[in-house]
């Protein structure tokens, strides 16, 4: 492309030949059409910018739902896990460990995967908590020998956040009747010799510039559910 | 030269483009999940559901989730012949503008006499 000489820009229409500096014609934009180019540029980049804008928040307001959704189904997934695990714990003693509850916070005993000295994976024992305080639900696990010392509190760990409302529900209906009508839920449980038939977990997550997540995990405990 | 800048512009044009169809198909992509676990959660509950009813003529076959009015289901059962089973086929439908998706799923349950 040939330079630009300067008097092309002060609204000189295209110069004919006049040699006065090289000997060659003077070619370029007159000042209207470099302003309607320039003008023509800033709404170019102006819509890029507001369409790269709007994709850009989008991207933003997905990729933390997204993290939400792949968290939830996560812990979701190990809390249906934990309950699917859980028995009656035969301790024998003052102190069993009992399946208790209620809308903000349960523990029962269940199997939780350890590793021992050898790097060996095995499955035993374990007393799990979970307890919804603030915007977060928290998980515990209390293994091994430590799940009978009554002292010993556990130490609990965010397991979902973000959370507006949840509660614990659970349901004791008893026998082989299994109808949903006749599932009764409750915001507690308390009874020594027996698991509940079902827990349910209903729970609203807050996403950033998006709506709500609501959520409902029903998990049978087929232990319970059995004629014995 | 204008030829030089048409070519250019032309170039640059179909670069924009293609980012711009890349980064919307990326979008597209996260909604798309987003949608799909959403269905999904739904999907387990409703099997859930079934399999606690345990009697065919309680199940609803159609309907829309109250929790998430977005999504749809619509549910299949039938009896296996050979085994004392009923089978469920559920499919947890979403439409989301143009777009649309369904998540199927399939769970057995015993018959109840």
């Amino acid at each position: 492309m040939r330079p630009l000489r300067s008097k092309s820009l002060m609204g000189r229409a295209p110069l004919e030949a006049s040699g006065r500096l090289s000997g060659r014609p003077l070619t370029g934009f007159t000042l209207i059409e470099a302003l309607l180019a320039i003008g023509v540029g800033v709404l170019v980049l102006t819509s890029a910018y507001s369409s790269l804008r709007v994709g850009w928040l989008s991207y933003r307001r997905l990729n933390s739902q997204t993290r939400v959704y792949q968290n939830l189904r996560n812990g979701l997934s190990v809390f249906a896990k934990d309950l699917r695990n859980s028995f009656l714990f035969d301790a024998s003693d003052e102190h069993p460990i009992v399946f208790s509850g209620n809308s903000k916070e349960m523990s029962f005993v269940s199997l939780a995967v350890s590793r021992n000295e050898e790097g060996d994976t095995y499955a035993g024992a374990a007393r799990v908590f979970y307890k919804i305080e603030g915007n977060n639900l928290l998980r515990a696990c209390l293994k091994g020998r430590d799940m009978l010392n009554q002292s010993l509190s556990p130490e609990y760990e965010v397991f979902l956040s973000n959370i507006s409302d949840a509660g614990f529900l659970y349901s004791a209906s008893s026998g082989k009747s299994s109808q949903s009508d006749q599932l009764n839920w409750k915001d507690s449980f308390e009874d020594e010799s027996a698991l509940p038939q079902a827990v349910r977990l209903k729970l609203t997550q807050k996403v950033d510039d998006a709506k709500d997540i609501i959520s409902t995990k029903s998990v049978i405990l087929k232990k319970s559910y059995s004629d014995e | 030269m204008l030829i030089e800048v048409l070519v250019a512009v032309i170039l640059m044009g179909f670069s924009v483009i293609y980012l711009s169809r890349a980064f919307m198909g990326c979008l597209n992509t996260m909604l798309q999940f987003a949608n799909y676990t959403t269905a999904l959660i739904l999907a387990e509950e409703k099997l859930f559901n079934i399999e606690i009813v345990n009697k065919e003529s309680d199940i609803d076959r159609e309907g829309i989730f109250s929790e998430n009015q977005d999504f749809s289901y619509r549910l299949e059962v039938y009896r296996l012949s050979d085994l004392e089973l009923n089978q469920a086929d559920l499919d947890v439908q979403w439409k989301d503008g143009r777009r649309s998706g369904v998540v199927s799923l399939a769970c057995y349950f015993a018959v109840k006499k």
